[in-house]
């Protein structure tokens, strides 16, 4: 089998699937205009570690801390839905 | 990963959905940088963070389990939980912990560059796909990024661990 021909559908074992009925294990950060702020103003260490992406050239930043809790960041950027998974 | 409309799961890396009712769908995906505050502050001064507003006890608790560096450090943490929802044994080709640059493509093809043979500050470069690829290593955060020689982009890549990328792209080819 080619790697090509190794889609999730076969790579993953279902039978260990472990599926909540409702709500989240970890709820997904979900955010507007009010939770952006300058990096420079965060009160952060330089040292500490972040997540960048870009959307249609529009950059923004997550703290690696915060998403090791959501694990999904779920918005739209210059027009565009995304999702950021950690 | 299960999105809350069609209640199908999804493989969180290659954008894939492996069980239900949209299975064989897949969502465009692209990289993103890992990188460290004064990092991203020298190259993007203007830099905008999107900060949670929901800091639950579980949230400041996980900070603290996961408050040592994993950017350039070797060795894993794999409990034997985790271990269990593992489906075969792990690609013995390199240790389980090593972490590298994976870089990737739509049609799954999939290439490993172990961080320990890029040195801080520097780069190599990689004929993969038929194209060039230039791998850099950042000054400041140690961070591998890949780009095309040719100055069209760069391709999808993801820093991980030797393990869940040899889980992903079963038989990936590795640089050495």
């Amino acid at each position: 089998m080619t790697i090509k021909e190794q889609s999730a559908a076969t790579r993953i074992d279902r039978s260990k699937k472990s599926i909540r009925k409702e709500g989240y294990a970890f709820e997904p950060l979900r955010p507007d205009a009010r939770n952006e702020i300058p990096l420079k103003r965060a009160r952060l260490s330089p040292k500490t570690e972040l997540i960048a992406f870009e959307v249609n050239g529009v950059r923004r930043v997550l703290s690696v801390k915060e998403m090791v809790y959501h694990h999904v960041c779920q918005g739209e950027l210059a027009g565009e839905p995304y999702l950021v998974t950690f | 990963m299960r999105d809350d409309e069609s209640r199908g799961l999804w493989d969180h890396i290659t954008g894939e959905c492996f069980d239900g009712p949209l299975e064989g769908k897949r969502l465009p995906f692209w990289g993103v940088d890992m990188t460290t505050v004064e990092a991203e502050l020298a190259d993007h001064p203007d830099a905008i963070l999107i900060q949670s507003d929901n800091r639950p006890w579980m949230m400041r608790m996980m900070s603290v389990v996961f408050s040592r560096s994993f950017i350039n450090k070797k060795g894993t943490m794999l409990t034997r939980g985790f271990r269990n929802t593992m489906s075969k044994a792990i690609d013995s080709r390199l240790p389980e912990g090593e972490n590298g640059l994976g870089v990737m493509d739509e049609d799954n093809n999939a290439k490993f560059y172990p961080i320990s043979l890029i040195e801080k500050g520097g780069s190599i470069t990689d004929e993969w796909q038929g194209r060039t690829l230039i791998i850099e290593r950042g000054r400041i955060d140690g961070t591998p990024r890949a780009r095309w020689a040719d100055g069209k982009g760069r391709p999808m890549q993801l820093l991980t661990r030797w393990y869940g990328f040899s889980f992903t792209y079963p038989g990936c080819d590795i640089y050495e």
